[in-house]
């Protein structure tokens, strides 16, 4: 059985980036879920136990009433942010300094075991990141020069920062 | 201002506005034959068409309206006055007649393109409202839906066909009236696969798409549901699921829609036991040289397989195939045993031969019987 069980919340997971995955499924040591959208990945969260999790920042609402609803107020409210719901999605699982958190998830993983893997640079996030106290979570840029190993470079950065911990 | 007006101006209007409603009467049946499909018609005239005849209530109306003007007229043919009225009441109503015929016409002629999507949205209105009332899917809707499904055009036409069993499901989830398990969730599934995956024409890419990111939906809620005392995820549902997700993933792999194999993959991770379907997808995709897919597929056995009765049968059946697949695939074969720490016995791999023995993979027990000869000789 491979060691480590990650989830990838990212919404081209299962088409433009499939690639990635390849070098993940090759190097054996990892179980990989994949989520597609904020739904998916809320039900992922609540339903498995993960060592490593790996966010986009841009995911779709998907399916759930809830996660529709709350990008639809975004969208209201700011249409540039709306589909930031990566960004929500961490808010819910640790809160922001001011709310509590409010996503019950089976893991109750540190902030070392997230990494943020997303198109948005690191400079645009910093305000956002650093309101939900997690300036220092592991960051990586996605882009189009990237190698083929940079979602397992990434994983294994992650995990690196949790060997040698109990789960 | 003096009134010239006689009865044969009424009986005129009669006689015209009885000709546009037989028209009218007929346009439907013109249309049908003319511009709509054999599906199409066959639904008609099958069970929608009153529906779409209702629309012909007012200027059924409006013709009844006219004729009892003159036949009013004809009676009280002395009071001129009376004459004078029926005949502006008869000819504003012929006008509304004529207004209404052009808006009709034109309706089923330039929109006859969209009678598809408007017997789909009947047959799902007349399924939810029956499901309301009752508690019940009625089967002759589902089949009838199964049906324009299967003979619809992929794309948007197919498209409809989702839409309309998306909403279903939605209604049916929202009721709470079914409860999920007790397999009345079932022939959505059946008619959802069949309409991009037994199509008369082959299913288009998204449309394919959509169906599974329905079905991973269907299954978070299944598991979401699952109790100790209800195991959903292990029922009915799932397991037409997990085969519907299969022919949905052969038959893209026959068109080389090479891109969804991560979709289905996803949607097969969240099922428990699929290790077999993952299997006959990594063959196929080994057969057609997609060695990402073959390799994803073993991997995800193998996550999987050791949560299933089927234990490494399938693992190990793969495998051989990729240890015979060229030695870059043979290097991976191994390299996938080694970092699972699979090592496996001749009574393992005597038990896979067995397994894929009693399904006919007989290609299957070949590979395991050469592999273990290899394995052997180092």
């Amino acid at each position: 059985m491979n060691g480590y069980k990650v989830l990838w919340i990212e919404d081209d997971a299962d088409n433009d980036l499939y690639n990635l995955t390849s070098p993940v499924y090759i190097d054996g040591r990892y179980q990989l879920d994949i989520a597609t959208n904020a739904s998916e990945a809320h039900f992922y969260l609540n339903a498995r136990v993960y060592d490593v999790i790996i966010v986009d920042i841009r995911i779709p609402p998907g399916k759930d009433p809830g996660w529709r609803a709350k990008h639809e107020q975004l969208r209201s409210r700011n249409e540039a942010n709306s589909s930031r719901l990566g960004l929500e999605l961490l808010r819910a699982i640790f809160g922001d300094g001011e709310q509590q958190p409010t996503l019950k998830i089976q893991q109750n993983l540190r902030p070392e075991r997230y990494g943020v893997f997303t198109i948005e640079g690191h400079e645009e996030l910093k305000p956002d990141l650093h309101q939900l106290q997690l300036a220092r979570i592991k960051y990586r840029q996605k882009n189009a020069m990237m190698p083929h190993t940079a979602l397992l470079d990434f994983i294994n950065e992650v995990s690196g920062s949790v060997n040698g911990q109990s789960n | 201002m003096e009134i010239n007006i006689s009865n044969d101006y009424l009986n005129l209007i009669v006689e015209v506005a009885v000709t546009v409603y037989a028209f009218l009467l007929g346009l439907p049946a013109l249309v049908s034959q003319i511009l709509l499909p054999e599906d199409l018609r066959r639904m008609s005239r099958k069970n929608y068409t009153p529906s779409i005849m209702r629309s012909l209530i007012p200027m059924t109306i409006l013709l009844l309206a006219i004729i009892l003007l003159a036949f009013l007229a004809n009676i009280f043919s002395e009071g001129q006055v009376l004459l004078a009225l029926s005949a502006i009441t008869a000819t504003l109503f012929f006008a509304a007649m004529l207004v209404f015929t052009l808006w009709h016409t034109w309706k089923h002629l330039a929109l006859s393109q969209g009678y598809r999507a408007r017997i789909i949205n009947v047959i799902q209105e007349k399924a939810i409202e029956k499901f309301q009332s009752q508690g019940i899917l009625d089967r002759a809707f589902l089949e009838d839906l199964d049906y324009l499904g299967i003979s619809s055009k992929p794309g948007a036409e197919t498209r409809t066909v989702i839409e309309a069993l998306e909403n279903l499901l939605n209604a049916v989830n929202e009721s709470n009236r079914v409860d999920a398990g007790n397999g009345q969730l079932m022939p959505l599934v059946d008619i959802l696969c069949n309409a991009v995956a037994n199509s008369v024409e082959p299913g288009s890419f998204r449309n394919m798409v959509d169906v599974l990111t329905i079905f991973k939906s269907m299954l978070m809620s299944l598991d979401s549901h699952t109790t100790q005392e209800n195991q959903l995820i292990y029922g009915n549902e799932t397991r037409k699921i997990k085969d519907a997700t299969t022919r949905i993933a052969l038959a893209a792999l026959k068109r080389d829609y090479v891109d969804m194999m991560p979709l289905v993959l996803n949607v097969l991770t969240l099922i428990p036991r699929s290790s077999d379907k993952l299997f006959d997808i990594g063959l196929l995709a080994l057969a057609r040289g997609q060695f990402q897919i073959a390799t994803s597929a073993l991997a995800e056995i193998m996550d999987r397989d050791n949560k299933d009765y089927l234990k490494m049968n399938n693992y190990l059946g793969l495998a051989a195939h990729l240890f015979f697949a060229g030695a870059a695939a043979r290097k991976y074969a191994l390299h996938s045993m080694k970092s699972n720490h699979i090592a496996p016995t001749t009574e393992e791999l005597k038990d896979a031969m067995e397994y894929h023995y009693i399904l006919s993979n007989f290609a299957t027990v070949d590979r395991l019987e050469e592999m273990k000869r290899e394995m052997k000789k180092g």
